[in-house]
């Protein structure tokens, strides 16, 4: 007699058709064990069947579970948002990997700053003027030009070579102002043009 | 152009058949969609074909199996169609509570294992599902699944070998 069937083997007989594994069938009618272990297999298969359909006939919906649970609604959103967030942010890192490879750096002002200051250097432009007169002179010279609101600073040498280029705005004045003793002046905007004069005037 | 007479007839009949094969096709239904939504809405797209049947003609000789037959391929095309919203509802929506209507089979099997095997059985491939509904809800021969799932026969016994193998263990694993 053949040694007794596996478990796998009691399952390929209940999924084959009757004509199929006549030698596992004929072990099947010889031993009782097996028999009995077939048995117990068709009696959990149909178990297995009567509750997927129970279960199926049993399903309530989606609207009915969230009338019962107030989280519920959130769940399907709060999933949403998170693809739609992560599809974004991944988005957004590959523009900026793509800009960075394509040789894109970021410009602060401090960076903006620092190279007015080397081109100063570079061209020799003279010294601040102390004088408040001089200030005023540069000051109108550029009142055509549309300055910025009341009370913004300028390194004064920034200003007397390149004005644009130095503008320096809020937060990183004293970084503008931290290694060197430059003067700054202060520009007030007039009818007839801007007046400005030195930070040491300000006191 | 049918006679008014004829109507009330087929009316009726069409009562009938609907009244005979709706639990069992919207189970399959949701059995196959996991969705009581989506299978409801299917379930009323194969009556109306059913409809349309019996008015083109010719009628099926077995109803029974044209439904079935019908129902699995407006699955697979809701399966299809709505991928998106099929990804979105993975089928939890499993909440037995009315279980006042429990006959001995559910007196053996308590409500967690109902819950497991659910699950379990909504991981089973596609294929899996098919073959398992086919063969043990609706009670076709290999034969007749393999030709409506246009698999070889070996390929529904293997499908239907493992989707037991698997639900056995989520049963034994709640025992």
């Amino acid at each position: 007699m053949k040694p007794c069937l596996e478990d796998s083997e009691l399952l390929h007989l209940l999924a084959a058709d009757a004509g199929d594994n006549a030698d596992h069938r004929q072990h099947l009618m010889e031993c009782s064990r097996c028999a009995a272990r077939y048995e117990e297999a068709v009696r959990e298969a149909g178990m297995i069947t009567s509750a997927l359909a129970h279960a199926a006939d049993h399903l309530i919906s989606r609207k009915s579970a969230a009338e019962a649970s107030a989280y519920e609604p959130f769940g399907d959103r709060f999933r949403l948002a998170a693809i739609f967030s992560g599809a974004a942010a991944f988005g957004g890192a590959a523009a900026f990997a793509l800009l960075l490879t394509l040789g894109w750096r970021p410009v602060s002002a401090s960076n903006r700053l620092a190279q007015v200051a080397s081109n100063t250097a570079a061209s020799g432009i003279a010294s601040v003027n102390r004088d408040a007169a001089r200030g005023r002179t540069v000051a109108s010279s550029y009142a055509g030009n549309s300055l910025p609101a009341t009370g913004a600073l300028y390194a004064a040498e920034a200003l007397t070579n390149d004005p644009l280029a130095g503008l320096v705005y809020g937060d990183s004045l004293s970084a503008a102002n931290a290694n060197a003793n430059e003067d700054l002046l202060f520009c007030v905007p007039e009818e007839d043009g801007a007046i400005c004069s030195t930070s040491a005037e300000q006191g | 152009m049918r006679k008014p007479a004829s109507l009330p007839e087929n009316q009726a009949s069409a009562d009938a058949l609907f009244r005979g094969h709706q639990q069992r096709v919207v189970r399959l239904c949701r059995m196959m969609l996991g969705n009581p939504d989506d299978a409801d809405e299917v379930a009323q797209e194969v009556f109306l074909k059913m409809l349309g049947q019996r008015e083109r003609g010719p009628e099926p000789a077995d109803w029974k199996a044209w439904l079935t037959r019908v129902a699995i391929n407006a699955c697979h095309d809701r399966h299809r169609s709505g991928w998106w919203k099929w990804w979105k509802r993975d089928g939890r929506e499993l909440l037995d509570t009315d279980l006042t209507s429990r006959d001995t089979v559910h007196e053996a099997i308590s409500h967690e294992q109902t819950e497991a095997l659910w699950r379990a059985f909504r991981k089973l491939t596609p294929r899996q599902q098919e073959v398992f509904i086919l063969r043990q809800v609706e009670g076709w021969s290999t034969r007749e699944t393999a030709i409506e799932l246009k698999l070889s026969e070996q390929a529904v016994k293997l499908q239907l070998f493992r989707g037991l193998r698997r639900l056995r263990e989520a049963l034994r694993s709640h025992q």
